[in-house]
């Protein structure tokens, strides 16, 4: 037998999380690979999800195509809502070629306009090599222009937090990800209150990056947790270059999530790190909740969730 | 004093060379092009580099600007104007504690340096002294001593600390028994 995921939530809402959606891959890895290694992934008519989860479908969607597995994305129904909002911010385009969409959806393409509801969409494919300067302005400014009802001072200072946060993450994928598989920049901003971003890859993953330069140069982190590293390099920075030339990126996103409050998600090959609100709690690891009952991934997985008011 | 000469834009860097502000090979660019300006002049101790009408991430900020306050520790200052964007601020923050360099800076006529809790400003026991050459001027140790209550040697070994840590410039001065007598000055 395939292995089966029904994508969707017992929430009344209908949002289907990260977390639960990481929650149902869990139920069926040990199914993925034996047998047919295949996956149908059914989603249902009236499931929602927000950018955060729809990334991590298409990462993964892509991943188990490379290793080999049968994907299928089943969209239910003759007016599947999430089917037309993938249409719309490139979701379909960005899936690997040997992935199968079912789909007997109505719903068209909302068009050139990337709305969907009070929300505004897009998604953009990250090269493992090249890396675009140009990407981190022009997705900022997709999310403050979406901005309505904010004076310029506060659409300038959201437009440099945004650029910050995809120039690092951005530049983490080209420097470190050292795959040919795509990454992804998502974004999606819901007016007057909040913007999430995503930027993750396929890749061999901050921790492993980072380990494999402890006997050369990084050799007192090498009695360090997982936990206590992610810490680390939040809070202090940990370059995984020789000397003093980097680890700046990830401590300085880490520095513009307390700036405004925000929640961070960061997703690695085994293990989840969720930081709620981290201005809150004086101590980062107060804010801090991991999971470890995944599917194995490859690559780095990184969300913020900014609102657009301290 | 802010005269045009020992004055740097950065947006001009920018414009001259096609620069989004990203990345350390950028930073490294900029780097240069600062150091050959100010090894051109000499005659001036302090430079302010002024960040109007730019933005640049962390790795660039790391390359071109701490790194270049960090080369001319104890020997000249840099100082960032115009230093208005808090968000832009945070950009320098994390090279600030890897390089363990402090930079100050300017949001209009308001000074402050870089800083997260301790790091970044001087300590607790030497802030007053960083304060009261800050607001004095050039300033010798017994000057110190006299105002703040310490004895000369104490408030001597303060001063080369914050010196040492790249706080305070200092010239060197004949003291009134003949010898050499060190005054201190702020990077403002």
């Amino acid at each position: 037998m395939a292995a089966k995921i029904q994508f969707k939530t017992e929430k009344k809402s209908g949002w289907v999380s990260g977390y639960d959606f990481e929650k149902l891959l869990f139920q069926v890895k040990d199914n993925i690979f034996s047998n047919k290694q295949a996956l149908t992934i059914v989603i249902q008519a009236k499931s929602n999800a927000p950018i955060n989860t729809i990334i991590r479908l298409l990462n993964v969607a892509n991943q188990l195509d490379e290793k080999g597995v049968k994907v299928t994305l089943d969209f239910s129904g003759k007016t599947n809502r999430l089917y037309g909002y993938c249409e719309t911010m490139g979701f379909i385009e960005c899936l690997s070629d040997n992935v199968v969409v079912k789909n007997n959806s109505s719903i068209k393409k909302v068009g050139k306009i990337k709305k969907s509801g009070n929300s505004y969409v897009s998604i953009h494919c990250i090269s493992g090599s090249v890396h675009d300067k140009e990407l981190p302005k022009a997705l900022a400014r997709k999310i403050t222009e979406n901005i309505p009802e904010i004076n310029e001072n506060q659409r300038q200072e959201l437009f440099t937090q945004f650029f910050s946060l995809f120039s690092e993450l951005t530049r983490n994928v080209c420097e470190h990800s050292k795959t040919e598989l795509n990454g992804f920049a998502a974004l999606q901003v819901y007016k007057n209150n909040r913007a999430e971003i995503v930027v993750c890859d396929s890749g061999i993953g901050l921790l492993e990056s980072l380990k494999s330069t402890f006997e050369a140069h990084n050799k007192k982190y090498k009695d360090f947790t997982d936990k206590e590293l992610i810490v680390e390099m939040l809070t202090r920075g940990i370059s995984s270059k020789e000397g003093d030339q980097g680890g700046n990126g990830l401590c300085t996103c880490f520095h513009h999530a307390k700036l405004t409050n925000s929640d961070m998600h960061i997703r690695l090959n085994d293990s989840y790190y969720h930081f709620y609100k981290v201005a809150d709690k004086p101590k980062l690891v107060d804010s801090m909740k991991v999971t470890n009952e995944l599917l194995e991934l490859s690559g780095t997985f990184i969300s913020f969730a900014v609102p657009f008011t301290k | 004093m802010k005269q045009n000469e020992n004055v740097i834009s950065l947006k001009k860097i920018f414009e001259e060379n096609s620069l989004e502000g990203i990345g350390d090979d950028e930073g490294k660019l900029v780097f240069d092009k600062l150091v050959f300006f100010i090894d051109k002049k000499p005659e001036y101790k302090i430079f302010y580099i002024s960040i109007k009408g730019v933005i640049f991430d962390a790795s660039f900020a790391r390359e071109a600007l701490v790194r270049l306050a960090k080369r001319y520790r104890k020997q000249k200052g840099i100082c960032l104007i115009d230093a208005t964007s808090e968000t832009l601020r945070l950009n320098i923050l994390a090279p600030v504690l890897s390089l363990e360099q402090p930079m100050p800076f300017y949001d209009g006529d308001l000074f402050d340096h870089i800083k997260s809790d301790k790091i970044g400003v001087p300590s607790k026991t030497n802030l007053p002294i960083f304060k009261f050459v800050f607001d004095n001027g050039i300033t010798s140790a017994s000057e110190v001593a006299e105002h703040l209550d310490y004895k000369v040697n104490n408030a001597s070994t303060k001063l080369k600390s914050l010196y040492e840590d790249g706080f305070l410039l200092r010239v060197e001065d004949k003291s009134e028994t003949g010898g050499v007598e060190y005054k201190y000055y702020a990077i403002k």
